[in-house]
């Protein structure tokens, strides 16, 4: 669950023709971000929900680093304005995430950070980000033997001796 | 070190101490017989097997990749689903080493990837019938109750697998032969079949196009709303009214002659339509009927259709958009094909196309962006014209038919002169560049634009993108004419500035950013001196000083990186910016 503090006036910039929300990394930075560039988080809406209902300013603490959560802004950022049918609540869920070409340079990123973000934007409900990382994901290990893909995410092969030859497994030679 | 194991690392050596008295007794008890010895010693192995297998689930729960939730680790197998699908041909059989096993590799990683795998039916809902009878029993356990999608590929000889399938079927998806279609394949019920695909293979690449049975759908599929055909034909009159919202009749490999023997279709296709008032989406590729004369002139109303896509000869695109009638949102996309010269029925569609994006009933244009690309090179074996116009900011430059709201193509099959392209600019520019236009591209890599008159005809321009080795310069150089006040040039003021009184219009004058692209800005005469067009540039910007031009930017351009730096040290304009850094087109203002 997130937690929400209560913050000083002095903390968050005045309401001015466009509001700022104060995000709380968990290597605990503060980030002033407008409320539109977020508003593509599903969870940072809900959110701003609850503040309306109460009328004082919050702080919104994110469990993640301010590295990742800068990423996370920096993707909202750019496709501010922008709508994205993966992130329209609406719509029906697309089959698949479409293949956009800033995102590509966007997430030329290693393994692990890749990871983080993806995790953030789940957490934080952004379902084009999600799809975007997932993808890349995706092909980072797509065409790849069993083998590799173990040494490309870092797991190894756990399978008893009978799981590997387990019925499950019968159609994959 | 220990001396007798050779292990110099004490967590190691710690942990091989505590297996090591573990096992001791253990090892003690082994002293029986050697058949017995041997079993008991298997057994141990067998169970130290285990023992590793748990510690390394264990030690992947340390692994990133198993930080995350299972449902993203889903969404990453449902990509990969998508991008890497098993091999399915029958002279390469699955090898053990998955290299053919596409995304089902995925189950031989780890225990918790294999588990997340099978737990998750929806992966398994795509049936390939070419990968064998066995395949797709285990899809079909796999996929549990989940509606299924099922592939017959080019392999796939009957329908005696799928029948089965098709009580729980939402979509099926035929490429290859037109072959394995019978009369009767629902005849056993489909309930929940919404979707139905059939890519054809043309034999020998192009000209006879198969039919599909006359009454294929003659048994209803109460659900089926989507039909997406392509090389393989059925008459308007046999498919299902009612529910159909898509439909796609893609006829790209036949040869250009109507279908031989169906002088009727275009009434049939009339009275289709005229029957299917539920349709969202109607795309016809080189499928659209010609029309006879003295054929019925009834106008069809679609009131629900959001794409109308025609591509095909100029003549046969204009009779469908002058008897088919379309809210006004509705999308069109139009490849409209002619010989060599603009075709008469390019001036009629323009008309139709005008009033369909500035319809009566609304005060202002819906287009608020439009790009506009000549191509009359001859390169990529390609002369075209084309435009493609959204209604807001956010989906610029995004040219995904969900996108953008008008798209026509005029294409020419021999090179055409350049009288017809110039007039048929004009046309363009008046039909369909609205004076309320705020983002506008140009790209030609060949054909000059007038651009004092393009400017006049939209001067709320914001966002101005000009691309092209020759559209670019011949911008510049109309930029400064019209600084200059005309053609008064002299030998000491080759641009004709000095002293000039700036009485002629100035081009694009709220223009806020403005981004060149793929221009050849390299060329100097002499090491240190600027490149003339960049000068011309330079100039152009002085004289601007009224301007609000907040970002200039290079894209695709040969320009060296001290120039950049000359423009941006002079001041004129807040910021430069080459490569890498597009110019935003988001932003409403």
């Amino acid at each position: 669950m997130p937690t929400i503090v209560s913050v000083d006036d002095s903390t968050v910039p005045g309401e001015g023709s466009s509001r700022l929300l104060l995000l709380v990394s968990s290597d605990n930075k503060h980030i002033v971000v407008e409320e539109d560039i977020m508003s593509r988080s599903r969870f940072i809406s809900k959110q701003v929900e609850g503040f309306e209902a109460t009328s004082q300013r919050h702080a919104i603490l994110l469990p993640f680093s301010s590295f990742v959560l800068n990423k996370v802004i920096e993707y909202c950022s750019h496709y501010r304005g922008y709508y994205l049918l993966e992130d329209d609540p609406d719509a029906a869920p697309p089959g698949r995430s479409p293949v956009r070409e800033w995102d590509q340079e966007f997430l030329d990123v290693d393994r692990n950070m890749l990871l983080r973000i993806i995790k953030a934007a789940h957490y934080l409900e952004i379902k084009s980000l999600v799809g975007s990382c997932a993808r890349a994901i995706a092909d980072m290990i797509r065409g790849k033997t069993t083998e590799e893909m173990r040494e490309i995410l870092g797991v190894e092969n756990d399978f008893t001796p009978e799981e590997e030859h387990s019925p499950s497994s019968k159609c994959t030679g | 070190m220990d001396t007798s194991t050779g292990v110099d690392d004490p967590g190691l050596l710690r942990a091989l101490e505590y297996w090591s008295a573990a096992l001791r007794p253990r090892i003690g008890q082994l002293n029986t017989s050697i058949v017995e010895a041997r079993e008991l010693v298997d057994n141990d192995i067998g169970a130290v097997k285990h023992v590793l297998s748990s510690l390394r689930s264990r030690r992947n729960e340390f692994a990133p990749i198993s930080r995350i939730p299972p449902e993203i680790l889903e969404r990453i197998f449902a990509s990969l689903v998508d991008i890497h699908p098993p091999h399915v041909s029958k002279e390469i059989p699955p090898k053990p080493d998955g290299k053919f096993l596409g995304w089902i590799v995925i189950t031989h990683v780890c225990r918790r990837w294999r588990r997340v795998a099978l737990e998750n039916p929806t992966l398994w809902q795509n049936i390939l019938c070419d990968l064998g009878q066995e395949w797709m029993e285990e899809f079909v356990t796999r996929s549990r109750a989940v509606p299924l999608t099922v592939h017959m590929g080019r392999s796939s000889r009957t329908l005696v697998h799928i029948t089965p399938l098709l009580f729980r079927t939402e979509k099926l998806v035929f490429e290859g032969s037109s072959a394995v279609f019978t009369k009767d394949m629902f005849a056993t019920p489909a309930p929940i079949l919404t979707t139905f695909v059939a890519h054809m293979k043309t034999p020998s690449g192009w000209g006879f196009i198969p039919p599909l049975p006359e009454d294929i759908f003659a048994h209803g599929i109460p659900s089926l709303h989507t039909i997406e055909l392509r090389n393989c034909l059925v008459p308007w009159s046999s498919l299902p009214v009612g529910n159909l919202t898509h439909l796609s009749v893609d006829l790209t490999g036949k040869a250009d002659t109507p279908p031989s023997g169906r002088s009727d279709n275009y009434t049939d296709l009339l009275d289709f339509l005229e029957r299917t008032p539920t349709l969202e989406t109607f795309i016809l590729v080189k499928s659209i009927p010609r029309r006879l004369q003295n054929t019925d002139d009834r106008v069809v109303f679609l009131p629900h259709l959001r794409l109308l896509d025609l591509y095909g000869p100029a003549s046969d695109c204009l009779n469908i958009l002058s008897q088919v009638r379309v809210p006004h949102d509705a999308v069109l996309s139009l490849s409209m094909v002619s010989i060599n010269r603009v075709h008469d029925a390019w001036y009629a569609a323009l008309t139709l196309i005008s009033a369909h994006i500035s319809p009566p009933s609304q005060t202002s244009s819906l287009v608020r962006a439009l790009d506009l690309r000549i191509d009359c090179s001859g390169r990529d074996q390609d002369y075209d014209m084309s435009l493609t116009a959204w209604r807001n900011y956010r989906e610029f430059g995004q040219s995904d038919v969900a996108n953008f709201y008008l798209y026509i193509r005029f294409v020419w099959r021999d090179p055409p002169d350049v009288d017809s392209v110039t007039k048929l600019v004009d046309h363009v520019q008046d039909a369909l560049i609205p004076a309320s236009l705020e983002s506008l591209s140009v790209t030609s890599p060949d054909y000059g634009i007038n651009w004092t008159a393009l400017s006049k005809r939209c001067n709320n321009i914001r966002y101005l993108y000009i691309g092209g080795l020759r559209t670019a310069p011949c911008f510049l150089e109309e930029c400064l004419r019209n600084i200059s006040g005309g053609d008064n040039a002299t030998n000491s003021d080759p641009d004709g500035l000095v002293g000039r009184s700036h009485t002629a219009e100035h081009l694009f004058p709220r223009v806020q950013s403005f981004k060149v692209g793929k221009v050849d800005f390299s060329a100097i005469s002499k090491p240190g001196e600027m490149n003339p067009t960049l000068d011309l540039f330079l100039r152009w910007l002085r004289e601007r000083k009224d301007l609000a031009l907040e970002t200039l930017s290079f894209e695709g351009c040969s320009i060296m990186s001290g120039h950049i730096e000359v423009l941006r040290e002079s001041g004129l304009v807040p910021t430069v910016l080459r490569d890498g850094k597009k110019p935003r087109f988001s932003m409403a203002p």
